[in-house]
């Protein structure tokens, strides 16, 4: 117990660093993303997390980037709207990738297994997701609460089902990278 | 077969939970999480000394048509940039003309002649609406929802205001301006004619930087005695574990 709470201070604290690193626009802002994501990885380490990777989990992973790019790409289709090009994708992506993954080592990870460890797995899965919820809401503002927190759910249930934080950061990172083309 | 039927469930769940959360967030998220997609740096027409080297700002024009009167179809017309530098929305008989078409003709120009005091935040965006039949106005019923969009800049606050005249040389007249996101600034529209955004003060004040960043360094001091603190629990509790398997307590 004391370790989930230990952990959820030290997300919040970096999720403080990279508000007041990141302003106006905490979103967009590269540096403090990655401020975020080293800060998230050390806790992640200094807590033990393991992240293995098998196949399984890989095939789990790219399931749930199917389900979760569902409604966006959808949208695209009904809409007509158009898939942006390349420019300035390889910087960004890169970037998107450390972010994503070391909230995934961290939400999914870290956090997953101190929070299962008292309480059991759909404690963990809830408590993730909201984390995960909230912190988007400074980047992007409430709307985004209905669809983070059931996305992040549902990363929950992929660690759950996968046995392994690779197959959500998996997810996580796909949906990021597609969403580039299709916004 | 159970384990089956129970792993289906499991994705039917997840589908229907983005679905939902998909249909109750009202406006699109960048993606769902990461790092918001960057605009391409501003295009100026008369770039400032320090801006980055860019492709030319683009104009953008359109021919509607008209039937009884009025635009039979609502538009909506933008710039060429990443994002849009300049987005104008005219609902359906909002323009008025004896026959069409309409021609909607936006061309970027170096701002002049700005209210007194006030910095220019970009381009001005000449808006001209003409058809062969005569002058193209305004409805005011159906035009009270047309909507211009401007995009600054930079995302620093404070914002730029939206100034509009009728045309060169017109005084510039101050409009109710909103924020349609972190740097596209939004105002009702009200014809055609020049559209600038601007703040006021000079460049160098909005520039004026900060002192010493003391609040990050505190967070990130705080960050290193929780991450020490987390692996002193992790410890004690794998030695406590060890403890415990190496030597049974009586009760067991």
């Amino acid at each position: 117990m004391t370790r989930v709470g230990l952990l959820l201070v030290a997300f919040a604290v970096a999720l403080g660093l990279r508000i007041v690193l990141g302003r106006p626009d905490v979103a967009a802002d590269v540096p403090a993303a990655l401020v975020f994501a080293i800060a998230l990885l050390v806790v992640a380490i200094a807590a033990g997390t393991r992240v293995p990777v098998s196949p399984r989990a890989v095939l789990i992973g790219i399931a749930g980037l199917a389900l979760v790019c569902a409604p966006v790409a959808f949208e695209h289709v009904l809409t007509a709207k158009p898939v942006y090009g390349t420019q300035g994708f390889a910087g960004w992506a890169a970037a998107v990738v450390v972010v994503a993954t070391a909230e995934e080592v961290f939400l999914r990870g870290a956090l997953y297994d101190a929070t299962e460890r008292v309480w059991g797995a759909s404690a963990a899965i809830g408590l993730g997701a909201v984390c995960f919820a909230l912190l988007h809401v400074p980047l992007y503002g409430w709307h985004v609460l209905p669809l983070d927190l059931a996305v992040g759910l549902v990363l929950g249930g992929l660690r759950q089902g996968a046995g392994t934080a690779a197959a959500p950061a998996i997810t996580h990172v796909g949906a990021d990278l597609v969403g580039w083309f299709l916004r | 077969m159970v384990s089956v039927n129970s792993a289906r469930r499991r994705w039917l769940a997840g589908a229907l939970l983005v679905g939902v959360g998909w249909l109750a967030s009202p406006s699109a998220v960048p993606v769902y999480d990461g790092i918001s997609a960057p605009d391409e740096p501003y295009r100026y027409v008369s770039p400032p000394p320090d801006a980055t080297k860019t492709a030319p700002a683009t104009s953008v024009s359109v021919n509607t048509p008209v039937t009884g009167g009025s635009n039979s179809q609502g538009l909506s017309l933008q710039t060429g940039e990443t994002g849009p530098q300049m987005s104008v929305f005219l609902p359906q008989f909002a323009m008025r003309a004896a026959t069409g078409p309409i021609h909607i003709a936006v061309t970027p120009a170096a701002p002049t002649d700005l209210p007194p005091g006030a910095t220019a935040d970009g381009n001005v965006y000449d808006i001209a609406m003409t058809a062969p039949g005569g002058p193209v106005t305004l409805d005011k019923k159906y035009a009270a929802i047309a909507t211009l969009y401007l995009r600054a800049t930079s995302q620093r606050a404070p914002q730029p205001t939206m100034y509009y005249r009728p045309a060169a040389g017109a005084a510039w007249t101050a409009l109710g301006t909103t924020a349609g996101g972190l740097d596209i600034r939004v105002s009702s529209f009200p014809g055609a004619g020049q559209y600038v955004l601007a703040k006021a003060g000079t460049a160098a004040a909005a520039n004026a930087s900060s002192g010493m960043p003391v609040l990050p360094i505190v967070l990130v001091g705080v960050l290193v005695v929780l991450a020490a603190a987390v692996v002193v629990v992790r410890l004690r509790s794998t030695s406590g574990d060890a403890a415990g398997t190496a030597a049974p307590s009586p009760a067991e």
